[in-house]
C-alpha cells in the first residue's frame, strides 16, 4: 500500500469492518431470519463480556497461546537444525526432499488420530501435533532456502580454505536466515490452523473449544464470539511476528515480509 | 545466480524412499504390529481394502469434495483477484477484510455454516473453496498489479479498447502466475478436508482416519494418511498434465 498519513490508512483498514458491522446489525434487526441463525452484534458483545467476566475468555486464549507457542518454538527449532544438517550433507537432502512432497497434501490434523492412539489425549499429544505442524510448515520452506544457497559462495569459501565449521557458520547459516524467518511465519500459520482444528475436534479447553461448545449447545452468539476471537488472535499473532521479523531480519537484508 | 539443483534426482529419491521403508519396517518389528504396522502390512491392507466398495467410496467422496471445492475456489479467486488488481480502489477496500478472513482457519466457520446450510455437500465445497479463493485472489491481484504499465499503455495508444486490453494483454501477462497459483492452491484444498470430515460428514478419508482412533486401528489410520498423500500427488500430476495440454502457450515464456 502506498504510504499515506496514518489516519487515512487506519480509515481504509477500518471502514470495511464498520460497514460489515452495520449491515450485520441491520439484518439482525430486521429479523428476516430467526435469532438462532443470526444473533445481533449487541448479543454477541454481551456474550463476549459475560465470558470475559467469568474468566473463560482469557483462560481459553492463554491455553491456546501456550500450546501454540511451545509447539511452534520446538517445531521451528527442529526444522532449522534439520535444514542446516541437510544443507551440509547434500546426498541426504536429495534423498529426503522427494519424500516430503506427498506430505504437503496431508493436513497436520490427520496425524491427530494416530498421535492419540500412541500418546493418549493429554497435553503431550497436543504438543507433539503442534510441533509437527510447525516443523512441517517451516521445514519445507527452509529446505528450499537451503537448496537455493549460491554454489559460487560455497566454492569460494572452500577455495579460500574454510573448514567445515567455517563453511557452516559463515555461508550456510547467514544465507538461510531469510528462509528461516519466512518458514517460521508459515509454521506459525500452520500451527494456528492446526490448534484451532484440533481444539474443535478433541479438547476441553482453548479458543477452538469455545466454538465447539457453542455449536454443541446451539448458542450462535457464542460461536460468533469464538470465530471472531480466532480471527483477532490470528491477526495479532501475525502482526507481532511481522514486527519482530522486521527488527531481527534487517541484518540479513530481509525486511520485505 | 547459479544455485544447487532443486530438481529431483531420481536415484536419490528411490534410495531415500527405500531407506525410509526399511527403517519403518524395522521400527514396526521392534514395536509390534498393534503399535506401528509396517509398510508391508499397510500395503497388504491397501490391497484388501481396494477390493471392498467401502474404501473406494470413501476415497471418491473426499476426492469430490476437494476437487469441486478447489475448482470453485480457484474460479472465484481468479475473478476476484483480477478485479482487485485492475481496480486499485476495490483492492484497497477489500485488503483488510481479506487479511482478516485469511487468518481465520476455514474450519472455524464450520459451525456457523452448519447452522446456516445444514450438513450437506454444499458446506464442504464452501469451506474448501473459501480457503482456496482467498489465497488465489491475493496472489492474482498481486500479479495483475505487477503487469508492466508500459504494455497496457502501448496497447491503449494503439487503439485497443478495454475488452481487448483485458483479453489480449492482461490475461496473457498474468497467466503464468495464475497457473502457478492454481497448482499451488491444490495443497490448500487438502488442508481442511480432514477437519471438515471429522466435524460434519459421515464418510470420507478424514472420517476414516478419525474413526480408526476409536477402534484402535493403527493400520487404518496410517492407510488413511498414505491415501491422502497419494490422492494429492495424483491430483497434482493430473493438473500438471492438463496444464501441459492447454496451458503450454503461456508456460513457454518462463
Amino acid at each position: 500500500m502506498s504510504p499515506r498519513r496514518p489516519i487515512v490508512r487506519a480509515g481504509i483498514v477500518l471502514v470495511p469492518f464498520i460497514i460489515a458491522i452495520i449491515v450485520w446489525w441491520v439484518l439482525a434487526a430486521m429479523r428476516l431470519v430467526p435469532e438462532l441463525f443470526l444473533p445481533s452484534p449487541l448479543r454477541v458483545w454481551d456474550s463476549a463480556m459475560q465470558m470475559l467476566r467469568s474468566g473463560l475468555l482469557l483462560e481459553s486464549i492463554g491455553v491456546s497461546l501456550l500450546r501454540l507457542g511451545s509447539g511452534w518454538v520446538l517445531g521451528v527449532l527442529l526444522a532449522t537444525l534439520a535444514g542446516w544438517a541437510l544443507g551440509m550433507v547434500d546426498w541426504l537432502r536429495r534423498g529426503v526432499q522427494p519424500l516430503l512432497f506427498p506430505l504437503r497434501f496431508v493436513e497436520p490434523v490427520a496425524w491427530l488420530s494416530l498421535i492419540i492412539l500412541w500418546f493418549g489425549t493429554g497435553e503431550s499429544s497436543k504438543l507433539i501435533l503442534l510441533t509437527y505442524a510447525s516443523f512441517f510448515g517451516s521445514f519445507l520452506y527452509i529446505l528450499t532456502g537451503v537448496a537455493g544457497i549460491d554454489e559460487t559462495k560455497l566454492r569460494a569459501a572452500q577455495a579460500l580454505g574454510a573448514s567445515r565449521w567455517q563453511l557452516f557458520s559463515t555461508v550456510i547459516v547467514p544465507s538461510t536466515v531469510p528462509s528461516i524467518i519466512s518458514g517460521a511465519r508459515i509454521g506459525m500459520s500452520y500451527s494456528f490452523l492446526t490448534i484451532v482444528t484440533a481444539e474443535m475436534m478433541d479438547a476441553s479447553s482453548g479458543v477452538g473449544y469455545i466454538i465447539k461448545y457453542g455449536s454443541v449447545y446451539m448458542r450462535m452468539d457464542q460461536i460468533f464470539v469464538g470465530t471472531i476471537l480466532v480471527g483477532l488472535l490470528g491477526i495479532g499473532i501475525d502482526y507481532a511476528f511481522r514486527q519482530a521479523a522486521k527488527r531481527l531480519g534487517r541484518r540479513y537484508f530481509f525486511d520485505h515480509i | 545466480m547459479k544455485t544447487r539443483k532443486v530438481t529431483r534426482w531420481k536415484p536419490a529419491a528411490l534410495l531415500g524412499s527405500l531407506a525410509f521403508a526399511v527403517l519403518w519396517q524395522l521400527a514396526a518389528w521392534i514395536s509390534g504390529p498393534a503399535f506401528l504396522p509396517g509398510p508391508v502390512a499397510v500395503i497388504k491392507l491397501f490391497f484388501v481394502q481396494l477390493t471392498t466398495p467401502g474404501y473406494l467410496g470413501t476415497v471418491l467422496a473426499s476426492y469430490q469434495r476437494v476437487l469441486v471445492g478447489w475448482g470453485i475456489g480457484s474460479l472465484v479467486g481468479m475473478v476476484g483477484g483480477i478485479l482487485m488488481g485492475r481496480y486499485a480502489s476495490l483492492g484497497q477496500f477489500l485488503y483488510s477484510p481479506i487479511q482478516f478472513f485469511r487468518v481465520i482457519p476455514a474450519i472455524a466457520i464450520v459451525p456457523i455454516l452448519v447452522i446456516w446450510l445444514g450438513v450437506g455437500e454444499t458446506i464442504k465445497y464452501v469451506i474448501i473453496g473459501y480457503g482456496v479463493a482467498l489465497v488465489v485472489a491475493v496472489n492474482i491481484a498481486d500479479a495483475v498489479q505487477r503487469v508492466a504499465q508500459v504494455r497496457l499503455q502501448a496497447a491503449r495508444s494503439m487503439g485497443a479498447g478495454p475488452i481487448r486490453i483485458f483479453w489480449g494483454v492482461l490475461v496473457p501477462s498474468v497467466m503464468p502466475e495464475v497457473l502457478k497459483g492454481v497448482r499451488g492452491s491444490l495443497a490448500f484444498a487438502f488442508m481442511s478436508i480432514v477437519g471438515i470430515e471429522t466435524l460434519a460428514a459421515q464418510d470420507g478419508v478424514g472420517k476414516m482416519i478419525w474413526n480408526a482412533r476409536v477402534l484402535h486401528q493403527t493400520d487404518v489410520a496410517i492407510l488413511g494418511i498414505v491415501t491422502l498423500g497419494l490422492m494429492g500427488v495424483l491430483a497434482d500430476l493430473l493438473v500438471q498434465a492438463l496444464f501441459r495440454l492447454f496451458g503450454y502457450r503461456f508456460m513457454m515464456r518462463r
